[in-house]
């Protein structure tokens, strides 16, 4: 373990028992490293210390904010009430299936285009789309002509 | 875990964040505004330790608790209300950084902010000690040395890179481990290592320049 993993972890005082007394061996053979913990120690407790707060009557300011909300909003967040599901929750959960059919779409007309018909005649597809039925013989043969 | 607690201590008898929750969704104000109270210490943590005291900070601290009430329903408690909080709080306070970043590069010079600026990432202090709240309970002189200390620590996390202070925050004040501070920021766990390692040794050296001058003034005054 390296020596910032086990004082990150000594001050989360998470170290097992061989572990703090390897940290402590440690600290004894080396004033540096000592100094440094006994610095990290002090950032530690300063920022324990200094966490910040909000000005008085925070909660009485969101709850204004709340109150401004426009209806869909407040509804949106009530969806227990009639009527409360937003478009955004409709699209939410018609995107997935909208994504499967065509995604099934796509792979049968694969399937089809293959081994639906390999002939002369025109795939629906190209039938829908009108290209002229061509096979690979046949554009040769106009080639060499 | 580290030592601080993951979640704001409820007693025996205050409702649960689910049934908080629950209420609120079934259109309760007041179950909301108690979600509000429980959480706003934690909240403020991660927004003004971020973006320093002020108005940003309000703003931020606001808009994290607003965009809980209108994505109610898109909360499924796969990590703690805390945690989701602090998630959103961090995820705010890092756009806003973004853009006053955006907005120094486009306004103002890097020589007009000795000492931090744009060009290395770091961001002025705050505006001062006016939002800094105090415990009524304390008398007159701890509020100021706890106000003073509040500063200290303003001062040394603004001095700091945003990615390092993000990862100071969230480890040592938000109580985050290792891991959720990686996964909240979308970094390695040794990465988060390295950068706390990095960062505490300048805050070590910041906090001593700082708690040094603070003494100055004192024994000059």
């Amino acid at each position: 373990m390296r020596d910032e993993e086990r004082l990150i972890r000594s001050l989360d005082g998470e170290l097992s028992e061989s572990e703090a007394s390897a940290l402590r061996e440690r600290l004894l053979a080396d004033r540096e490293f000592a100094a440094r913990r006994e610095a990290w120690e002090a950032v530690h407790e300063e920022l324990a210390a200094g966490r910040p707060g909000f000005e008085p009557g925070f909660r009485d300011r969101v709850m204004a904010r709340v109150g401004d909300l426009p209806a869909e909003d407040r509804h949106a967040a009530h969806p227990d009430r009639p009527g409360a599901e937003s478009l955004y929750l409709h699209l939410q959960r018609a995107f997935p299936r909208l994504a499967a059919a065509c995604l099934i779409g796509v792979v049968a007309l694969g399937i089809y285009s293959l081994v639906g018909d390999a002939g002369l005649a025109n795939s629906a597809v190209e039938a829908l789309l009108g290209i002229p039925g061509e096979t690979l013989e046949m554009a040769f043969a106009l080639g060499s002509v | 875990m580290s030592s601080m607690p993951e979640r704001v201590p409820v007693s025996d008898s205050a409702p649960s964040d689910e049934m908080l929750l629950a209420d609120a969704r079934a259109g309760n104000e007041r179950a909301f505004a108690a979600i509000v109270d429980r959480y706003e210490a934690r909240v403020a943590a991660t927004v003004v330790s971020m973006l320093g005291p002020g108005d940003e900070a309000e703003d931020v601290g606001q808009e994290t608790f607003i965009r809980l009430y209108r994505y109610l329903d898109r909360y499924r408690g796969d990590a703690s209300l805390g945690t989701y909080l602090t998630r959103i709080a961090m995820n705010l306070s890092l756009t806003a950084l973004r853009k006053r970043k955006r907005w120094f590069s486009r306004f103002v010079s890097v020589e007009s902010t000795p000492g931090g600026g744009p060009a290395d990432g770091r961001e002025p202090a705050g505006p001062g000690l006016e939002m800094i709240a105090v415990d009524s309970e304390e008398g007159p002189l701890s509020r100021l040395e706890q106000a003073e200390r509040r500063h200290r620590v303003q001062q040394a996390l603004a001095d700091l890179n945003p990615d390092h202070r993000a990862v100071v925050v969230l480890r040592w004040m938000d109580g985050f481990s290792t891991k959720e501070t990686a996964a909240a920021l979308g970094i390695p766990e040794g990465t988060v290592m390295s950068r706390l390692s990095r960062a505490m040794d300048r805050l070590a050296v910041t906090l001593k320049e700082e708690y040094g001058s603070s003494k100055g003034d004192h024994d000059a005054g």
